[in-house]
């Protein structure tokens, strides 16, 4: 029983630091109607950035979200000005192969960089507790989930109160309209693109801490985030939010009862399930933010 | 107020305009008539900037807006209702006349908002009510409603009556007559001639992307009497 609460918990604070991933994803599928296949290695960048940084200096790595969230949001930027506006309107297949491109190079780059050998980021808070009914989580852990969680709830209420999340879903919702009334949706877009991939910079410091890095992972991080998007049902940003705790923790049960690798498989199972019952995803059961 | 001269605009190597000539005056209230596909919509898309403007010259102010974005039309204050309802489904009432109104600083938005809510009792009662689940005539009114949230100096509006009751289709002609009356210019287009040449002083014609007949009200009124175009 201990077990079950314990993985529980863990999957729990897992899902919150992917739905945080995601949801940069879920902005831009929102209002761009991209799904950014790149984000998985732009994450995983934005982890080797820690790792460089790390080496350089012995402050708490954590701290490197400072630094990495507006490079990253830079980066997103000139990513949509530079990539995605000039073929904004035509197949959207084209930006998926631009997209998957990118995130070839950007591994590439890593490979050449960093080399291929498994790297962590050291964290002294990996060493430090907190116990959660009876199971001790690393504080890093604690870090990146209560980063991620205040960091979805500015979000959530971002979306619904300011001037921005107002003219974001407006955008998202007609197009057409929005222009007539005055947005500039192309400057929508890529402010979205810079929050977006932004976000990785916030994220990345404490996951470098929690996982390996190779420089291969980028694209396992993609398929994981769509896993979510899509079972959270596109573009919804609770129905992500939901969907990142559903996958957490069933990949941090699955991991602890199933036999071997077949722990890991289950988001994928998870993700035929919900699309068999309900084709609009976690988001067809909840209200649209 | 605006002035359009010799404008052609195409679609690829398809031609939509020839020639198209037209005037606005200030407090004017001006039909745009004529069949399906006579060019309208592609005139009224050309204006605020959704098209590019092949040849020719448009100028509002006596300013060139003809290679102005959209949004930088929409700054000038023309303000452009498009055909079909392009409502905000997933917003609130509220949030359709706020993001209407996103030019303006944030008082002045809420200032404007307060204003409109008071001058239409049944706005102020929907206010919080998703904008897709109201009726036909109610997202009309919001979406007229949403472009006077910008202050509009001239107000194109592209056949707001489509599929409306007749109910419905009295109280927006109601609404656009209010409008015109605090001083808003306003270029209308619509299939339905003699309703809108009630309304305004003066109309212009399109058939096959031309301006094929221009005059005040009563002229057209009695040139529609016979002329299929006019129907």
């Amino acid at each position: 029983m201990g077990l079950v609460v314990s993985g529980f918990i863990q999957g729990i604070l897992t899902g919150l630091m992917l739905a945080f991933l995601t949801a940069g994803m879920t902005l831009i599928y929102r209002i761009s109607r991209i799904t950014n296949f790149a984000h998985g290695s732009l994450f995983v960048l934005a982890m080797y950035l820690t790792f460089a940084l790390s080496r350089l200096t012995d402050i708490n790595p954590l701290l490197f979200a400072a630094v990495l969230a507006p490079l990253m949001a830079c980066l997103g930027w000139a990513l949509y000005w530079g990539l995605i506006h000039p073929i904004r309107t035509r197949h959207h297949l084209l930006a998926v192969q631009l997209l998957l491109g990118l995130s070839f190079v950007i591994d590439a780059v890593m490979l050449i960089t960093f080399g291929g050998d498994l790297q962590s980021v050291e964290n002294s808070f990996n060493s430090r507790f907190v116990h959660i009914l009876g199971t001790g989580f690393t504080l890093t852990t604690i870090a990146g989930a209560a980063i991620s969680l205040v960091g979805l709830g500015v979000l959530a209420v971002a979306m619904q109160r300011s001037d921005f999340g107002r003219h974001l879903r407006a955008a998202a919702n007609d197009n057409l309209a929005a222009r007539l009334a005055g947005l500039s949706v192309e400057r929508l877009e890529g402010l979205t693109w810079a929050i977006g991939i932004g976000m990785l910079g916030l994220i990345a410091p404490p996951m470098s801490s929690i996982v390996t890095l190779t420089p291969d992972i980028g694209l396992q991080y993609t398929v994981l985030a769509l896993v979510i998007l899509i079972v959270g049902g596109m573009g919804s940003l609770v129905g992500t939010i939901f969907a990142g705790l559903v996958v957490g923790i069933a990949q941090s049960l699955g991991l602890l009862f199933l036999p071997g690798s077949f722990g890991a498989l289950l988001p994928y199972a998870l993700l035929v399930g919900v699309l068999m019952l309900r084709s609009g995803g976690l988001a067809a059961l909840l209200v649209r933010p | 107020m605006l002035d359009i001269a010799q404008l052609c605009v195409s679609y690829g190597k398809v031609d939509v305009l020839h020639d198209v000539s037209m005037h606005v005056g200030r407090n004017e209230f001006v039909a745009l008539l004529g069949p399906n596909n006579a060019g309208k919509t592609t005139l009224l898309r050309a204006i605020s900037g959704l098209v590019p403007a092949g040849s020719g010259s448009v100028k509002f102010a006596d300013a060139d807006i003809g290679n102005l974005r959209s949004d930088q039309i929409v700054a000038r204050g023309v303000i452009h209702i498009p055909e079909g309802r392009h409502i905000f489904a997933d917003l609130s009432v509220e949030e359709n006349l706020l993001v209407g109104g996103a030019r303006l600083k944030t008082q002045a938005r809420r200032r404007r908002l307060d204003e409109l809510l008071a001058a239409l009792p049944l706005l102020a009662e929907l206010k919080s009510r998703r904008a897709g689940t109201l009726s036909g005539g109610q997202q009309q009114l919001v979406v007229i409603s949403r472009a006077l949230m910008a202050e509009p100096r001239l107000l194109l509006i592209d056949e707001p009556t489509l599929g409306l009751s007749p109910v419905a289709i009295d109280e927006v002609f109601t609404t656009l007559r209010n409008v015109h009356s605090t001083g808003t210019t306003i270029l209308l287009s619509e299939q339905n001639a003699e309703l809108s040449l009630d309304l305004c002083s003066r109309g212009y014609v399109m058939a096959g992307g031309r301006i094929v007949l221009e005059g005040d009200s009563a002229q057209l009124k009695e040139a529609a009497l016979g002329k299929v175009y006019l129907t």
